[in-house]
């Protein structure tokens, strides 16, 4: 009896020490309120690579009544070059908290060349509470189950930075969950080794991380969709190279303000 | 070998002009090369013939005229979007409603 009791306590404890270390381990500890990433969005056009767009991406720190939460702000403009010909004014996103980079409100508000599309979610446990409006259509709302540690892509973002990456062997792979257009994906990281690369920072080591998601054809293949990450304290995107079935490109870092170390 | 080379060479300043048009930069190149050369064919031919060699000729300067507005363009215009207030209005908002359903949501 006091063997089986000595036992579950012993449990319980290392539950709680096990469950404070993943706690703290997913803190923000890469990045800080006030935070500014600027990239710049290219385009393969027969093998030239021909600049599109800006995107934004921006922390910053939202207070209510009771609490505070990390805002994770993503917007994409098309250059000015660009806007007569296709305007994009992309807004997506995330209030998460500041400890755990957990998401409680999602939202996007897409405006590409005229068409409006609009979503809302509001994480409530295991179930989004979801709201959105495509094109003409009036506001739908709707209620949908999600696996647990379901993100969606701004939160999924900002919660690689925080991975301990630096503890990864290389072919690691990490599987995780990522809500997009009221559908749960999943997802998996690669972990792909080291590669030093040529960035706004200088020549900068960066771990590489491939990116796929399983059994859809819009990411295929681990080597194709690579995300560059500085290998320091920072944890930066400094280069995202992307491969959708309509072509292939990449976000460049053009700036960076307000890191946290 | 002059029919080919005649739709070659329109169908190359048509994606020349097209590319001139559109803010793609140093792409048109591609394009506007090989007209140069089908119009350079061209001109040889016509030449040979004793033909009229106005069309070669047309569709050489085109092509130049194409890769030089599209390079000068390229080198001249920098990447910077356009100041959008009402797209800042719309992120203002959107913040503003995502406190108040924050707020709801607690």
């Amino acid at each position: 009896m006091k063997i089986k009791l000595l036992k579950k306590t012993f449990l319980l404890v290392l539950l709680l020490i096990c469950q404070y270390n993943f706690s703290q381990e997913l803190s923000s500890k890469s990045f800080k309120s006030g935070e500014h990433l600027s990239y710049q969005a290219s385009y393969n056009m027969s093998g030239v690579l021909t600049t599109f767009a800006e995107v934004n991406m921006q922390v910053a720190t939202v207070k209510t009544s009771k609490n505070s939460y990390l805002h994770l702000k993503c917007t994409a403009n098309t250059y000015k070059k660009w806007d007569d010909f296709f305007k994009i004014r992309d807004l997506y996103e995330a209030y998460v908290s500041p400890y755990s980079i957990k998401p409680y409100l999602y939202k996007r508000d897409n405006n590409e060349n005229g068409t409006i599309r609009k979503e809302k979610y509001i994480y409530k446990g295991n179930s989004i509470q979801s709201t959105y409006v495509r094109g003409r259509s009036g506001e739908i709302k709707a209620n949908f189950t999600i696996p647990q540690n379901t993100r969606d892509i701004v939160s999924t973002i900002y919660y690689i930075r925080n991975l301990p990456i630096s503890k990864a062997n290389s072919g690691d792979q990490k599987d995780f969950n990522i809500v997009f257009d009221r559908k749960t994906k999943s997802a998996a990281l690669t972990f792909m080794g080291t590669e030093t690369i040529a960035t706004i920072f200088g020549d900068k080591k960066c771990y590489k991380i491939g990116v796929s998601l399983k059994k859809d054809k819009l990411l295929k293949g681990k080597a194709n969709n690579i995300i560059y990450i500085t290998a320091d304290k920072n944890k930066v995107p400094v280069l995202i190279k992307f491969n959708i079935p309509v072509g292939n490109g990449q976000l460049k870092l053009t700036k960076a303000n307000n890191l946290k170390h | 070998m002059k029919l080919l080379t005649s739709i070659i060479a329109i169908l190359g300043i048509i994606i020349t002009i097209a590319f001139t048009i559109f803010p793609i930069g140093n792409l048109t190149m591609f394009p506007a090369i090989i007209t140069v050369l089908c119009g350079v064919i061209l001109y040889k031919i016509y030449k040979k013939e004793g033909g009229n060699t106005t069309f070669p000729k047309l569709i050489i300067g085109l092509a130049v005229l194409g890769a030089l507005i599209s390079s000068g363009r390229a080198l001249l215009t920098s990447d910077k979007i356009a100041e959008d207030i009402k797209f800042e209005h719309r992120q203002e908002k959107s913040n503003q409603e995502a406190i108040d359903d924050l707020e709801e949501l607690e």
